[in-house]
């Protein structure tokens, strides 16, 4: 039997786009940036929203959480939903432009898995590599990078309307540049008065040219879908309570591994948010009453 | 000029040979801006602690924006002259004199040195950039930044000339070029904008294409004269109009603060003996001119390729646009503008753009792998030993060259795997 986990949300990610260097701090060549008083671009995918985090103003509520537990008889697990998921230890997108992988195709990195319930916490880590888990990045073969990569990225403006609302993207932005514009005439304080002057340039670059990036980027989705093998996964808190049964930790040669699936889309630019949707499957073992 | 003789000769006569040293100088004088605009562009300075503030600082990332793409355009510019060059058969021209040169130089009137962001330097990008013969608008705002501008600008009265000898020289033997050498967008960049084919719409504002006969030599040329000087129609997005702008925009903060400086105290002429000194600087400098170098040795196997097959060409595309350029020469030449050139540590040291060794074609396709990983190899182990030396660099150094240092040692790996380089 499988427990699934199906979840989804607004996430946080503050990336330096092409063709910036993968460590720029501020953004000066791509599309996304860092404004006056904010702080530097980190590329980290940030699940739930970050300490002391201060979201732009026009930001959608942040977080990805457990929208549906059920398992494959058809038994829903309420518990679980509202749950908390979250990368742990600062995912990032290690495209490094085009250097460890071309666009859309990227591994998140590291992938440590955790959803937390009140009743119960499940983390699972897996390495890029199984058989090398302390083997940098740049140092994995591609292939094996190709295994937890993303499958490229496709315009999917039906996956994004129907998943958060978004049907019209030049719409969104000019929404956007309206809003910013009043507040800018409202603000008062010299830093957040030039970080809105920032934003409505870029914004105005935007709608001036429907088909920029900044603009199509909210149409985009990135799927990845990967066994998750690895070290087993560390569960603690009330499991037969929560899911009625006992999940199955996994390993490296797991023959029923446990899966995930989810995309990654609707990159905002101007909010350096995206959407996340998917599911996480889990083997499960159903304890009699 | 044209004359009856070229068309006795096929083609080949004086005309034609005026044609090719004009491409091949053209060629030289898109490489040499793009260096001057990169180099105005590595001396900015990137933080409030650097001593300007957040408002300045706004500006200056539109600034460097506006200059990077600018560089690119130039990049696509050198393309698009190798393609116009090898649709008549001959070699596309990567090499270059080394910085600095007089005003004598190309008959332009206007020095080519490595120079700071600032008015001077801006001064010298709108003169580059200027229409042909400025008039109407070009002329008043030309003469409002500079009462000494000059009349005319050769460069763009060398594309008129170009475009005047492609008309005149156009027959059987002039496009006489394979078509399958000429490089378009999608080599330079094989993915599309995330899976979207969006035609005639530039990927990171270049936009390469195909020359094969006389009506695309002519849009090539004309491309190039709008992206620059913006004629005909007064483009507000040529360069020639950003350069402007930049112009207006620093002297109205010089205005308001005649302290503010936006460049970071690079050395005047980076390239005279002497200029920097402090050992650690050197080296990181020298790294920069080491894959300045290499990234022409790669870009001559490509725009001169012959008997490459597809996935060579594939691997060639794949080391030397997007990772050997952004991943590591922008990195280290932002590097090497914040280390001291001398122990008062009064100015800072910046990019030379020189190679110690001649830059040329690799003839011998084989070899000229093993050279090139060979140099990718040096790369990543001289960036390695570099962002180990905790005693002479900052931390924050430290963490850009080991990224330089590994994203060097995967396109290295790669390469020499693509190329089947044994290792």
């Amino acid at each position: 039997m499988i427990l699934v986990l199906s979840f989804e949300g607004w996430i946080v990610l503050r990336l330096p786009t092409d063709p910036d260097p993968s460590d720029e701090p501020r953004g000066v060549s791509g599309y996304t940036f860092a404004f006056a008083g904010e702080p530097d671009l980190d590329r980290v995918l940030y699940l739930q929203p970050p300490a002391n985090w201060t979201p732009r103003s026009g930001s959608p509520p942040l977080g990805v959480t457990v929208r549906s537990a059920v398992r494959t008889d058809g038994r829903a697990c309420p518990a679980l939903v509202g749950a908390t998921v979250d990368l742990l230890d600062g995912p990032v997108l290690e495209n490094r432009q085009w250097t460890i992988s071309l666009p859309g195709y990227e591994p998140i990195v590291p992938f440590h898995l955790q959803v937390t319930a009140p009743q119960l916490t499940i983390r699972r880590d897996m390495p890029l590599d199984p058989s090398n888990p302390d083997a940098p990045v740049w140092e994995v073969a591609p292939a094996v990078i190709a295994v937890q990569a993303a499958d490229g990225m496709q315009y999917e403006p039906q996956t994004i309307g129907h998943a958060t609302g978004i049907w019209d993207s030049l719409q969104v932005v000019t929404d956007r540049l309206a809003m910013l514009e009043q507040e800018r005439a409202e603000e008062t304080d010299p830093t957040k008065q030039t970080a809105l002057d920032g934003r409505i340039a870029e914004l105005k670059i935007a709608v001036a040219t429907p088909t920029d990036r900044r603009i199509m980027a909210r149409y985009f989705v990135e799927r990845f879908a990967f066994p998750m093998l690895g070290p087993p996964a560390t569960i603690t808190g009330d499991q037969v309570g929560t899911t009625g049964g006992t999940l199955d930790p996994g390993g490296t040669d797991s023959k029923n591994p446990w899966r995930i699936a989810f995309w990654l889309g609707a990159w905002d630019p101007d909010l350096l948010c995206a959407y996340m949707q998917g599911a996480l499957e889990i083997p499960f073992t159903e304890e009699p009453a | 000029m044209s004359t009856a003789t070229d068309q006795t000769l096929g083609g080949l006569g004086p005309g034609r040979r005026r044609l090719a040293a004009l491409l091949s100088e053209a060629a030289e004088l898109e490489h040499a801006l793009l260096c001057q605009y990169l180099h105005a562009y590595l001396s900015l300075k990137r933080s409030v602690d650097e001593g300007v503030n957040w408002q300045q600082l706004e500006l200056m990332r539109q600034w460097g924006a506006s200059v990077l793409l600018i560089a690119r355009q130039e990049m696509e510019h050198l393309g698009l002259v190798s393609n116009l060059l090898t649709a008549i058969g001959e070699a596309p021209r990567l090499s270059r004199p080394d910085f600095p040169l007089g005003p004598r130089a190309y008959d332009l009137g206007i020095p080519f040195r490595l120079e700071p962001f600032g008015l001077e330097a801006l001064r010298r990008f709108i003169f580059f950039e200027m229409p042909a013969q400025p008039a109407g608008a070009d002329l008043k705002r030309l003469q409002a930044l500079d009462e000494r501008a000059p009349e005319h600008n050769s460069i763009a009265l060398l594309y008129e000339e170009i475009s005047e000898l492609l008309s005149a020289l156009d027959g059987p033997d002039l496009f006489i070029g394979p078509p399958g050498a000429q490089y378009t967008t999608p080599a330079i960049i094989p993915v599309p904008i995330r899976g979207v084919q969006t035609p005639n719409h530039p990927v990171y504002d270049v936009y390469l294409t195909a020359v094969t006969d006389l009506e695309s030599a002519q849009a090539t040329v004309a491309q190039i004269v709008l992206e620059g000087e913006g004629t005909p129609g007064g483009s507000p997005t040529s360069h020639f109009a950003r350069f402007c702008d930049m112009f207006e925009q620093l002297e109205q903060q010089l205005r308001a603060d005649p302290g503010f400086d936006p460049a970071r105290p690079v050395v005047a002429d980076p390239c005279a003996p002497g200029a920097v000194t402090v050992a650690s600087s050197l080296a990181v400098r020298d790294l920069f001119d080491f894959a300045y170098a290499t990234i022409l040795l790669l870009l001559h196997r490509f725009f001169a390729h012959a008997d490459e097959s597809r996935a060579e060409l594939a691997a060639l595309q794949a080391a030397v646009f997007f990772p050997m350029m952004t991943g590591v020469l922008r990195p280290l030449g932002e590097v090497c503008t914040q280390l001291p050139a001398h122990a008062d540590g009064a100015t800072t040291a910046a990019p030379t753009f020189t190679y110690a060794r001649d830059i040329a074609l690799l003839p011998h396709r084989r070899s000229a792998w093993m050279v090139i990983s060979g140099c990718l190899d040096s790369l990543a182990d001289e960036a390695g030993v570099l962002a180990a030396d905790t005693a002479s660099y900052a931390p924050a150094v430290c963490a850009r060259l080991a990224l330089v240092h590994q994203n060097l040692v995967r396109i290295a790996r790669d390469f020499a795997t693509n190329m089947r380089v044994g290792r």
